[in-house]
């Protein structure tokens, strides 16, 4: 039986940098993009052989930048490859989700999103207020969005999700209630909410330092906050980790995949993995990431022709990566705390066990109690699974910093 | 060695006021001289030189004996003497101008006449030196040399129409200062049959050779296997050796006598017995009295040092025991706190020398430290009719049993260019300052003379005058004595509780403003955590200011990347490391670095 894995491309380009984005993304020409896909195909052959023998993959996600920025026929052709390359689940099972950016999704594209097989459609809204969209230099407008919504559910695709953002400027309390409520009646299935935060190098950051972006302070970030929940509650979305919230039976397999420790490959531009207890991440120099794959399409060719089986297949598959790191049992110990309480369900102490052959109340005895006592934790009935309570949500980092051995 | 005719020795400093070019003066004067005569080239020297080199000695001082061949065609012997640059170390600088006949004073020749260039001369007139002014700097655009030399006569009052024009930068006109060295300084004139009278100027603990005392010969002389004495300290040792300074070297020699400048080794354990300032003589046949003007120096500013690692108490009390083996103006003891557990209350000469220890301590020492404010000694007198001398708040006896309490007050000479006088005289006022006049130097520039309470400049009077007057104002103060004060004890409390190492002693008039200062930088150091805490300033049971820290009430990791895992990892573990620098008082944590902070309330 093959094990499972989760696949996720990275897509470098965007159609116009926003003001906040600190990812690894940049507009682009034609040329660029074309190499970047060719790179892209070199890695996809680098790592063919090896996953058809190993693995199954369970979810697809195309995310970047915007991936949409890419021409129909490029993308098109990444979805074809990936089909051809790998070992995909039957298409019922097959999580394959496509982020885009509401400005960008035309029929064109969405009749290819059908032809290939892509059945979930992330869409970076933030805001349905012009004023905070322009704030933010998003390129669309929320009309786009409910364009893009129908588009989608002409052709069928009717699992898409919502990216929303606190803490916009000119976000007041009002603007953002009509925002949420706008979008939990739409024909949706999921709604992400994150705060915006400033990171340094990007414009936002230079304009805070000089004092020149208008936030909410912080007793209205915190009523978006419960807002959130309690409008998307009333709406029937369940919250199933901190940021994410899902109709029934629609909560995004490819995330969950990260938070319970499950394995996956990032292919693309500075793209991180988790794979044979190891992870590790691209280049995240645009030529230079080009130059490696060159590289390994030589050497897997190499490798082909040879019909050799790489004696160190670690050595063999890791070529060329970086911060390339074993993980020890403490790592993943710490891992499987931080990010599993990340989810609403929390940790399983039996799956611990499963893991890690020891308890987890032997490893994390003084947190635990500590955190329990603060009623920052519980834990269901059958003593089993621990979650973080509404307070330890609110103050997440505080409590997934104790888990740290 | 030959003995040298004091005619041919020169002993002298250089004095400046920062940046006018001491050091660059001393390095060219070293450069443009040998360090030996030509008959010591020849003879035995040398196989000692290698001796000390291999051992790595070097010499802490400056201070450097050169040999000079004149344009007469004589060898003169220079003794170049170094004086600390900064108003800390006053006495020093006293001390070492005593052991010299003359001193160059260098003055830029674009900036002119500066308040140290008059601070550092009028100490060296005091001391009956020949002063050899010289104008440096000359190289620059702007420089104004026979303005700056008009400057020189009528703001000091010297002859300065042969003063070199030289630029030290440059190498030019050396020459000239060397010559004028040997022409205008006078030569000592000691007896050198009379008993042994020589002045400590600097003494320094080597670990090979012990305590080196650096010496001034003023009568007699000294050699190996002397018995010799410290007038003011009493204390006797036989001395190991005697000998010159080479350029970072010790050469040794058979016998210092009258004029001469060098250093004596003797089996002495700390600097403590040889203070700066004494008089060496020799035990069996002692001088009548000791060379005038030794006194011992008291510190003048206290602080706590603290480790911020408890279990690193230790290695601190070993830290300062060295450090103070090389430093008689450093004092300490052992105190508590309840806040910072176990350190010691240091005494510093000033804010400068506080520093440069405790950099010394964190640098060669790797010790991580945490400063409680510095204070002053306070004079407190008892109804009961006792004096105390406090220098911790902590020890502040109970209102009650106070009569009256004296601070002490330093006069200060403050120069600056006319256009600044205004903001400098108002920056004085706020410090409590006595205005005693004003004296104009030329149209655009004047010297300020004002009393002020020594608590009120210790902490950041510097930066204030710097930012105040663009950079322009310069400041010189001595000690003048105690004067009464309306002081009070400010208290900071923590979530209601009373944390002793951020209170302190202060006017009863700024202590409302530096009470709100102080709780809202706290506010701002201290993270919100999971209850509000209360940061409170009282004078008594009064509390004058209040500040609240919220309690967190959100604190969530920003959207995760494509299963970017090691950048959660990152934040995760800066949030660890923080928690681990905090110090748990009750329930509240406190970062180490809030008690830092209060020390700069006047930056932003």
């Amino acid at each position: 039986m093959k094990k499972k894995l989760a696949l996720y491309i990275h897509i470098p380009f965007c159609v116009k940098k926003c003001l906040y984005c600190d990812f690894l993304s940049a507009t682009a020409n034609e040329q660029e993009k074309e190499s970047y896909v060719q790179a892209l195909f070199y890695e996809m052959d680098h790592w063919k052989d090896y996953l058809q023998q190993e693995y199954q993959i369970q979810s697809i996600f195309i995310g970047g930048g915007t991936p949409t920025a890419l021409p129909v026929s490029l993308l098109e052709r990444i979805c074809q490859k990936l089909r051809t390359d790998f070992l995909l689940e039957q298409a019922e099972n097959l999580e394959f989700t496509i982020e885009a950016n509401p400005g960008t999704v035309t029929k064109e594209y969405v009749e290819m999103f059908q032809r290939v097989g892509i059945n979930r459609v992330s869409l970076g809204l933030q805001s349905a207020q012009s004023k905070e969209l322009k704030a933010l230099g998003r390129i669309h407008t929320y009309q786009d969005l409910l364009d893009s919504v129908a588009l989608l559910q002409e052709y069928g695709i009717s699992n898409i999700n919502i990216d929303l953002m606190e803490d916009i400027p000119y976000q007041t309390l009002e603007s953002y209630k009509d925002t949420l409520e706008k979008v939990c009646t739409l024909p949706i299935t999921h709604i992400s909410s994150y705060s915006l935060i400033i990171e340094p190098g990007t414009p936002f950051y230079e304009m805070e330092q000089k004092g020149e972006l208008l936030i909410a302070n912080e007793d209205e970030d915190r009523k978006m906050y419960e807002l959130t929940k309690e409008i998307l509650k009333e709406h029937g979305y369940e919250r199933y980790e901190i940021s994410n919230y899902a109709k029934k039976g629609m909560e995004c397999r490819h995330n969950i995949t990260y938070w319970d420790l499950g394995e996956y490959l990032g292919l693309g531009l500075g793209a991180a993995s988790y794979l044979g207890g190891f992870r590790f991440e691209n280049e995240r120099d645009f030529a230079t990431y080009q130059e490696i794959q060159k590289e390994r399409k030589l050497r897997s060719e190499e490798r082909i022709t040879a019909s050799k089986v790489p004696c160190d297949v670690t050595k063999e598959y890791l070529w060329g990566y970086q911060e390339i790191h074993r993980e020890s049992c403490q790592d993943e110990m710490e891992e499987f705390m931080f990010l599993g309480l990340r989810m609403c369900c929390g940790v399983s102490r039996k799956a611990f066990y499963k893991r890690f052959g020891i308890e987890l109340q032997e490893i994390y005895h003084d947190a635990l109690n500590r955190l329990f006592r603060q009623k920052l934790l519980a834990e269901d009935k059958n003593h089993d699974r621990i979650y973080l309570t509404d307070l330890g949500i609110d103050i997440s980092n505080t409590v997934l910093a104790e888990f740290l051995l | 060695m030959e003995k040298i005719d004091q005619s041919h020795i020169r002993n002298f400093c250089i004095v400046a006021h920062i940046d006018h070019g001491k050091s660059t003066l001393a390095d060219r004067i070293i450069e443009k001289t040998g360090l030996l005569t030509s008959r010591e080239m020849q003879a035995q020297v040398l196989d000692n030189m290698e001796l000390e080199r291999e051992r790595g000695i070097t010499i802490k001082a400056q201070t450097v004996r050169i040999v000079y061949r004149a344009k007469n065609g004589e060898e003169y012997i220079f003794n170049l003497i170094d004086t600390p640059g900064h108003v800390d170390f006053n006495y020093e600088v006293s001390r070492s101008l005593a052991a010299c006949e003359g001193a160059i004073l260098i003055v830029d020749a674009a900036q002119g006449v500066e308040a140290q260039t008059l601070a550092n001369c009028y100490l060296a007139l005091d001391h009956d030196l020949e002063i050899l002014p010289v104008i440096n700097k000359i190289d620059l655009p702007s420089a104004e040399p026979e303005r700056v030399k008009e400057e020189i006569e009528d703001v000091i009052g010297l002859d300065a129409s042969d003063a070199p024009l030289i630029s030290a930068k440059m190498g030019t006109n050396i020459e000239e200062v060397l010559e004028q060295i040997i022409t205008k300084i006078p030569a000592p004139s000691g007896d050198e049959n009379s008993p042994l009278q020589a002045l400590i100027f600097d003494s320094i603990y080597d670990a090979y050779k012990g305590v080196i005392i650096f010496c001034r010969i003023f009568d007699g002389s000294v050699k190996k296997g002397d018995e010799i004495l410290m007038m003011a300290t009493g204390a006797k040792a036989e001395v190991v050796e005697v000998g010159i300074f080479g350029a970072g070297q010790y050469i040794v020699s058979d016998e210092l006598s009258a004029g001469m400048v060098g250093y004596i080794t003797a089996s002495l354990k700390d600097v403590h017995e040889t203070r700066v300032g004494d008089t060496v003589t020799l035990a069996k046949n002692p001088c009548k009295e000791a060379l005038p003007g030794y006194k011992q120096v008291q510190p003048m500013v206290y602080c706590g040092l603290y480790p911020a690692d408890g279990a690193k108490y230790n290695d601190l009390r070993d830290a300062l025991e060295k450090l103070q083996l090389n430093d008689a103006a450093l004092q300490f003891e052992a105190e508590t706190s309840v806040a910072l557990g176990f350190g010691f209350r240091c005494g510093f000469l000033g804010l400068l020398h506080l520093e440069i220890i405790q950099e010394r301590l964190e640098r060669e020492y790797n010790l991580d430290l945490v400063t409680t404010a510095p204070g002053v000694v306070y004079h407190i007198y008892k109804t009961n009719g006792e004096m105390v001398e406090v220098t911790n708040p902590s020890n502040l006896p109970d209102p009650s049993e106070i009569e009256r309490m004296e601070e002490p007050i330093v006069s200060a000479e403050i120069m600056v260019t006319t256009e600044f006088v205004g903001a400098i005289m108002t920056l004085c006022q706020e410090r409590r300052g006595v205005y005693l006049g004003m004296e104009y130097l030329e149209e655009t520039r004047a010297v300020l003379k004002y009393d002020l309470p020594l608590n009120e400049i210790i902490y950041d009077f510097f930066d204030a005058l710097k930012s105040r007057s663009r950079g322009y104002a310069s400041l010189d103060y001595e000690m003048k004595g105690y004067a009464p004060s309306r002081l009070v004890k400010l208290d900071i409390l923590i979530n209601k509780e009373e944390i002793d190492a951020l209170s302190f002693i202060l006017h009863a008039d700024t202590a409302y403003e530096r009470g709100r200062k102080m709780c809202e930088k706290l506010k701002q150091e201290i993270p919100r955590q999971l209850f509000e805490i209360p940061i409170q300033a009282a004078v008594g049971s009064k509390v004058i200011a209040r500040e609240t820290v919220r309690a967190v009430r959100k604190d969530v990791l920003a959207k995760c990347y494509g299963g970017d895992i090691s950048r959660k990892r990152k934040l995760l573990e800066k949030q660890k490391e923080g928690k681990k620098r905090m110090r748990q008082f009750g329930n509240v944590e406190i970062p180490q670095e809030a008690f830092m902070s209060v020390l700069k309330l006047d930056e932003e």
